[in-house]
């Protein structure tokens, strides 16, 4: 029995055993299993998390030449590689073509061109949508130069009636309000004027196409039109979005509004310290006066009593500028905006180089505007850009934020010659700012190219086959071309100053960004005189062409610039003919009768330094000053709660300038003068609007009769009769009083006598009575002291017999 | 006595012979039958793991559609395999509620990173949205909507 039990024992372990290792087997074989698919389940979702990390935005769509530039920016947070790109013509249906890209983005990097190398020539009169794929299945799909869906537009014309001769603006909003996911690229808009009577004439240069538009964004288009007609006249502004659904258009129409009493007449009316214009009550014009201002300028709801004005030099003097103070009258001035607007001129030259006489100047350049002639400020040359294909392309903010021009190999400007460009003798420099791109070509490039007909003389600045700069001085004489290189390569899309100086014949100085780079003087005198003068090429059919932008260009005639002396190279170089001109303080408080600060939070509305003033035309400096050359500049500051002008208290404006230890430019500003028409108009402090009309400096005594004056503009002469009056209203409970026009210079108006004639373009001042509850009678009430709304009625004729009535609201004036 | 002793071993050496070869006969046939059912457990748990890891790593994104008209109607779409593994397109259905068309593919086979591209004639319209469905060799269903132009 022992020997069965240890048998059976034996076959049943062996069984066991079996049984075991198969379970075994099958438990490991199912773990390996399960870990591999754990492996690939995480893998998988990497996979996805890692598609989910994928981000990107198209930054910029242009089209160059045919050529689509396509900038895109990894916004995710893993790198992306761009395997296809897919374009469908949508103007001509059924083509579509798909381009494999193979590039890689890093993360938080923008790719720039990035279809720079497919063979697809895009025309800018079709549209196309596109879409971008990248190695992980992730799309972008963008429409360029629109869609055929139509985008939402609105068109606002600001205003929508104006006096003739004014200016409007249009604006353009495009919004993209796709239902899907679509981007909108390179929207172009197009605006057509449908002259309806009156006529529009673009000033400034029209918008520029808006590279991006991203679902839900609105882009903005502006354009400023001046307005010309008869009354009522109209002009229709019809706009749209080129390729665009072509039924998309919105219009808007402008009508022209006469101002018709001012027409009727002819004349205006002027008090001597009243204006005849009507200035709200939150629109503080800043006068040259100084009568009860603490020794400074008036700032008053009054815009300006003539074309005379004033004009304030900041490097000089501070424009500071206080409203009256006013005893027991508390106004409120709820949050808000404040701006500061001002008109003003730059000084052309920074400090070292303000010379007079044969040191100054004799040709600027600055390219401010894109002018077919652009503007030489010193008025002396006349500059013309080639045309059609060889005309540059003017960019407006490409240069310190100001305008220059992009020359792309075939354009060019030409300078008409004469006594202030043609060389002559030495000494002469030229000066100016360039940019060459770097994709441009192994050749000669001429920026500055002067040449005379007689003898083959050359005075020339360019950049050779390797990309450095030369300035080369050729007087005919083979055995004395003075030639100066800076062997740098420059061909490397960045801004360079480059400082030409011929300082004796046959001689010339270099220097590249303020730095000396060659000079050479090969003796001899032989003079250069100039027949014809190249910018950006070097004849009018685009030869050894530029590939960049040009700016700034200038020139002395007759003067080499001093750098060892004054540092005039150094001062140039850092002079900032652009957003960056100047640098003015701003200072807006409450203060206390007499100026003083009142040291209190609530009494400040600003306080701000350095703020960047845009180089401005300095064409004033060189002519007469007159409307449309003064620079604009608002300035705007936000209080977000009330600020109160107490009892006795005035409000103060001071501006300050801070100059530059290099390049320094000063700038001048205009004040109170009414041929400062452009914009706006005149400089002034807009406020909030307050609760009642701030203190002005106009007054009348009612102890005895008032006087105003009045101005005729022209063009015919006038005559008032006895129904004009003066009328005063109560500021708070608005019980009126008025008053006749009595008369002027010993000469009465009455029934049977009209006034002296008042000649165009003259001034009469009139007497007027003490104004009363009933004119006339002197028994009734006579006005009582306070503060008045005034306006004066005028009643008359011109030589031609036209009869005129006019109203004008002068302004809030203070009785005593 | 001595007869006796001898029958009494004879029995005892037979009767455990054949308990030992009833033992080893079902022993055998236990142990043959648990394997053959551990084969096929593992077969199938190796096929759903197979079929499982394929799924997971199968990706596929509908690229690129485009619509056309020359010489009739149709719908240009390109599917991009973006996954780890080769798939293989059986069926494509277009449908936008009352236009239904379903397109069954024996050459779908797209390589890993590589696309496939089918024009499907459909009459498609401006305003209906199409629903399109792609079904992979392995059951995947991939969908997405467009909206002629």
């Amino acid at each position: 029995m022992k020997q069965r039990r240890g048998l059976t024992t034996v076959v049943g372990a062996v069984f066991f055993l079996i049984a075991i290792i198969t379970a075994a087997s099958y438990l490991t074989y199912s773990m390996n299993l399960f870990e591999s698919f754990s492996e690939n389940v995480f893998a998988a979702g990497q996979e996805r998390e890692n598609r989910e990390k994928e981000s990107f935005d198209i930054s910029r769509v242009i089209i160059e030449n045919g050529i689509l530039n396509l900038d895109v920016y990894n916004s995710g947070d893993i790198p992306i590689s761009f395997s296809r790109i897919w374009i469908e013509n949508v103007t001509g249906i059924d083509e579509v073509y798909k381009f494999d890209l193979n590039k890689t983005v890093p993360t938080g990097i923008t790719s720039k061109n990035i279809l720079q190398n497919i063979p697809f020539v895009v025309v800018d009169t079709q549209s196309y949508k596109m879409k971008l794929v990248t190695d992980r299945g992730l799309t972008k799909e963008f429409s360029l130069n629109a869609s055929t869906d139509p985008l939402n537009l609105q068109l606002f014309a600001l205003p929508e009636a104006v006096p003739t001769n004014f200016k409007a603006t249009l604006l353009l909003a495009v919004t993209n309000n796709s239902t899907e996911d679509t981007i909108y690229t390179n929207i172009q808009p197009v605006l057509n004027v449908i002259s309806l009577g009156a006529n529009a004439t673009l000033e400034g240069p029209p918008p520029v196409p808006f590279p991006v538009l991203e679902k839900g964004n609105t882009a903005i288009f502006e354009w400023n039109y001046r307005i010309t007609g008869d009354d009522e006249e109209k002009v229709r502004f019809e706009a749209h979005v080129l390729n665009d659904d072509p039924q998309n258009i919105v219009a808007k129409e402008i009508t022209v509004q006469i101002i018709q009493f001012a027409e009727e007449s002819g004349s205006a009316l002027q008090s001597k310290f009243l204006t005849s214009d009507t200035a709200p009550d939150d629109i503080l014009f800043l006068h040259k006066e100084t009568l009860d201002s603490l020794g400074e300028r008036q700032m008053w709801s009054s815009s300006a009593e003539n074309n005379i004005g004033e004009i304030i030099d900041f490097s000089s003097d501070d424009a500071i500028f206080y409203t009256q103070s006013e005893a027991n009258v508390t106004v409120n001035i709820p949050s808000g905006n404040w701006n500061t607007v001002f008109r003003y001129i730059s000084s052309p030259m920074p400090e070292s180089l303000n010379h007079t006489g044969a040191s100054k100047e004799t040709m600027a350049y600055h390219f401010e505007k894109d002018l077919s002639s652009p503007l030489d400020t010193t008025t002396n040359t006349v500059m013309t850009l080639g045309a059609g294909a060889n005309r540059p392309i003017w960019n407006p903010t490409i240069h310190q934020g100001a305008g220059a021009y992009e020359f792309l190999g075939n354009d060019y400007a030409s300078i008409a010659i004469n006594d202030n460009n043609d060389l002559d003798d030495s000494p002469s420099s030229t000066t100016g700012w360039f940019n060459a791109h770097s994709s441009g070509p192994a050749s000669t490039q001429t920026i500055f190219y002067g040449a005379s007909g007689i003898g083959g003389d050359t005075y020339q600045i360019f950049l050779n086959s390797s990309g450095n700069l030369v300035f080369s001085v050729n007087a005919g004489n083979a055995g004395q071309i003075a030639t100066c290189t800076s062997a740098v390569n420059y061909k490397d899309d960045t801004w360079h100053h480059f400082v030409a100086i011929m300082p004796d014949d046959n001689a010339c100085v270099l220097y590249v960004d303020g730095v000396l780079r060659s000079s050479q003087n090969q003796l001899g005198t032989s003079s250069i005189i100039l027949t014809e003068i190249y910018v950006g090429a070097n004849t009018n059919t685009g030869t050894n062409g530029f590939n960049g932008y040009i700016d700034d260009i200038i020139h002395w005639d007759n003067y080499a610039l001093d750098q060892i002396g004054e540092q005039e190279v150094t001062d140039l170089y850092n002079t900032n003919y652009g957003a960056s001109a100047h640098l003015l303080n701003f200072d807006i408080r409450i203060v206390d009768d007499l100026g003083n600060d009142l040291g209190l939070a609530n009494k400040t509305i600003t306080q701000s330094f350095n703020i960047p003033i845009k180089f401005a035309s300095d064409f004033g400096e060189y002519t007469v000053p007159t409307s449309d050359i003064w620079g604009e500049f608002n300035f705007t500051s936000i209080t977000n709660e009330t600020r109160v002008i107490e009892d006795g208290q005035r409000l103060m404006l001071n501006m300050t300038f801070t100059p530059k230890l290099l390049g320094n430019l000063s700038l001048k500003m205009i004040i109170d003068d009414s041929d400062v028409v452009s914009g706006s108009g005149n400089s002034y402090l807009q406020i909030p609007f307050p609760d009642k009309s701030i203190p002005g400096y106009a007054s009348y005594d009612n102890s005895g009769p008032g006087i105003i004056s009045i101005f005729n503009p022209g063009p015919k002469d006038t005559w008032i009769n006895y129904q004009s009056r003066v009328v005063f209203t109560d500021e708070i409970t608005e019980i009126p009083y008025a008053a006749f026009i009595t008369g002027s210079n010993s000469q009465s108006i009455s029934p049977t006598q009209d006034s002296p004639p008042i000649f165009k373009e003259t001034t009469t001042i009139f007497d007027f009575d003490k104004p009363r509850s009933q004119p006339g009678n002197t028994s009734s009430t006579l006005i009582p002291e306070g503060r008045y709304r005034m306006y004066v009625y005028l009643n008359g004729y011109d030589s031609t017999g036209q009869i005129f009535f006019q109203t004008n609201f002068v302004g809030v004036v203070r009785v005593t | 006595m001595k007869r006796g002793v001898k029958r009494r071993a004879l029995a005892t050496v037979v009767t455990t012979g054949i308990l030992l070869s009833a033992v080893a006969v079902m022993g055998s046939m236990l142990t043959s039958w648990s394997n053959s059912i551990f084969a096929n457990e593992q077969h199938e748990i190796s096929n759903a793991h197979d079929e499982g890891i394929n799924k997971l790593n199968e990706f596929l994104v509908v690229e690129h559609v485009w619509f056309g008209t020359n010489p009739s109607k149709f719908i240009n779409m390109t599917m991009t395999n973006v996954g780890n593994v080769g798939l293989n397109v059986t069926k494509i259905t277009l449908d936008n509620s009352f236009n239904r068309t379903d397109l069954v593919l024996t050459d779908g086979g797209i390589e890993r990173n590589d696309y496939l591209s089918k024009k499907i004639f459909y009459n498609w319209t401006s305003t209906d949205p199409i629903k399109i469905s792609i079904i992979t060799e392995k059951g995947s269903l991939y969908q997405t909507h467009v909206m002629g132009p």
